[in-house]
């Protein structure tokens, strides 16, 4: 029997979203001082008007619901899923202003892109974007990739109770520290700190190419940004391209690989246990996938002779490969190529590297490779369980910062998101085939906007069907709170319109 | 709150950067190998 929800459970939840899009709405003053700075009179409109709403919102909703109620998982899945629903319409609302985009659907689009940390867009004439306008899309990337609920802890709650419920339901369910305040701040302490590292090494190479400091200073923090966060966005149309820089390349592949580690493990490492790292089950499963998954682009560019020569195969094939496996969604070739020129078997490497994500508690989406881990160490226990006497009982062990033994459990959680994830992917593929696209560049697509990758092959633009705008729109929400929050806010509905 | 040695901060970053350089260097064999048989 479903259960109507009671105005406080109402309150509580509009409380805590109201909390949540506060802390978010003040980081639009970053952009508002980046117009400010280049003298950009329209935009600084924009930044004030889209600050200005966003916080009357906020605080409308912290005032009205005030409440100090504790918080329930169901309040924390709630709070999550409407907060990043409302947030990617806010954070639109200054993109929308600047004009580069059609419709006010296109700006929204964007914003879930990038707090998603997809990386698809559809923006118009990108290069002549303002500098506000660039910080604000780089920003909501960087926002999104730490959790939105991540801003919050680190800036406006001290020892929040209930903040590991709706830290949960951002798909974050490992906590570093044993409070999590203190976790989200060791998040953002990292963050700053490989942020200013990554800017310097971005910047400098940008200089070395023949940038002027300023605006290569701007590309290194942008890039960074979509990078480590594995997000995707870029200032320039031609994306990577744009810098026709091997060094340039190779910093990023690095800062991706950054971006597919767990928190956590990142945490082992500064506080000097390196051994861990080698140990860890992620870490051997992300590797092994990499290579398995760079054997069918390697294989298939190799067999259609795309690339004659191994360092160009390699720099085009490793780039769009990690690009994808990381879910960053930087390319280095334009969309159209990976349609003209490259064989099926590399769009499917591809498109399992994209599927199969990076690290849990990282910046990425995708399946996690702990998941893929333990299904992989599920099945090896089956095979040698056949091999054994029946009355022998046997355990599987693995290494994840901690030696673990593998209950059925945590198999049973891996494999039902593992099934949820295969089903967006093949929800999306549908939508697009329904629209007219080719069945492989429709289950790219949707496994690039589900996996919140953000490589294309050139369905996501302008002109495609807003019905399929709002599906891609969905996967990327569904496939960044990893299904759990949604369908909670679902039930919530359900709960509200027939529960009793 | 944790304080982290500067020491190892740097010591993690190229212990990160070198496991994206030996990922990246088994890719570029496995490319060799694949041109050659394919």
């Amino acid at each position: 029997m479903l259960l109507r929800p009671r105005y406080e459970d109402i309150a509580v939840i509009a409380y805590h979203i109201g909390k949540i899009i506060v802390a978010v709405s003040l980081c639009l003053i970053l952009p508002l001082l980046t117009a400010f700075v280049f003298q950009e009179k329209a935009p600084v409109f924009d930044f004030i008007i889209a600050l200005g709403s966003s916080l009357s919102l906020g605080l409308f909703l912290m005032i009205v619901f005030k409440t100090d109620k504790e918080l329930r998982w169901m309040h924390g899945m709630v709070i999550v899923s409407l907060a990043w629903l409302i947030l990617a319409v806010l954070g639109a609302v200054p993109l929308y202003l600047s004009g580069h985009w059609r419709s006010f659907l296109d700006a929204v689009f964007d914003g879930m892109s990038g707090y998603t940390t997809t990386g698809l867009t559809l923006v118009q004439d990108l290069d002549h974007l303002s500098m506000s306008h660039q910080m604000w899309r780089h920003l909501i990337m960087f926002i999104g990739g730490q959790g939105i609920v991540i801003v919050a802890l680190g800036f406006l709650t001290r020892g929040a109770g209930g903040a590991f419920k709706i830290y949960v339901g951002e798909a974050r369910d490992e906590r570093i520290l044993p409070n999590v305040v203190q976790t989200a701040r060791f998040i953002w302490t990292i963050s700053i700190v490989y942020l200013v590292v990554g800017t310097l090494l971005l910047g400098g190479i940008a200089v070395l190419e023949g940038m002027p400091p300023l605006r290569a200073f701007f590309h290194g923090a942008w890039i960074f940004m979509a990078a480590y966060d594995t997000g995707g966005f870029a200032p320039q149309s031609q994306n990577i391209l744009y810098y026709h820089s091997f060094l340039f390349e190779l910093a990023t592949i690095m800062i991706m690989f950054l971006g597919i580690i767990n928190f956590k493990l990142h945490f082992t490492l500064w506080t000097g246990n390196r051994r861990e790292f080698w140990r860890d089950i992620e870490i051997i499963t992300l590797s092994s996938t990499i290579i398995f998954t760079f054997l069918f682009v390697a294989a298939g560019l190799a067999k259609a002779d795309v690339y004659p020569q191994a360092v160009g195969l390699f720099r085009k094939g490793f780039y769009q490969l990690i690009s994808a496996h990381t879910g960053t969604g930087y390319m280095t070739l334009y969309a159209s190529q990976l349609t003209q020129f490259w064989p099926a078997l590399a769009l499917v490497g591809l498109i399992v590297a994209m599927g199969l994500g990076g690290a849990m508690c990282s910046t990425t989406g995708g399946i996690k490779a702990l998941r893929v881990g333990l299904v992989f160490k599920a099945f090896i226990q089956d095979v040698k369980q056949l091999m054994q006497p029946e009355t022998a009982v046997l355990v599987e062990k693995f290494h994840h910062i901690k030696d673990l033994i593998l209950e059925d459990r945590q198999l049973r959680s891996a494999a039902l998101i593992f099934l949820a994830y295969l089903g967006l992917f093949l929800l999306g593929s549908i939508a697009g085939m329904a629209c007219g696209y080719p069945f492989l560049d429709s289950l790219f697509e949707s496994a690039s906007a589900g996996a919140n990758v953000g490589l294309s092959c050139g369905i996501t633009s302008a002109s495609m069907p807003a019905a399929l705008k709002l599906v891609y729109i969905f996967q990327m929400w569904l496939g960044r709170l990893e299904f759990v929050a949604v369908f909670t806010l679902i039930g919530f509905i359900m709960a509200m319109a027939k529960g009793k | 709150m944790h304080l982290y040695k500067p020491s190892n901060i740097v010591k993690a970053i190229l212990l990160e950067f070198g496991f994206a350089f030996l990922v990246l260097a088994v890719c570029f064999l496995l490319t060799v190998i694949a041109l050659r048989i394919l």
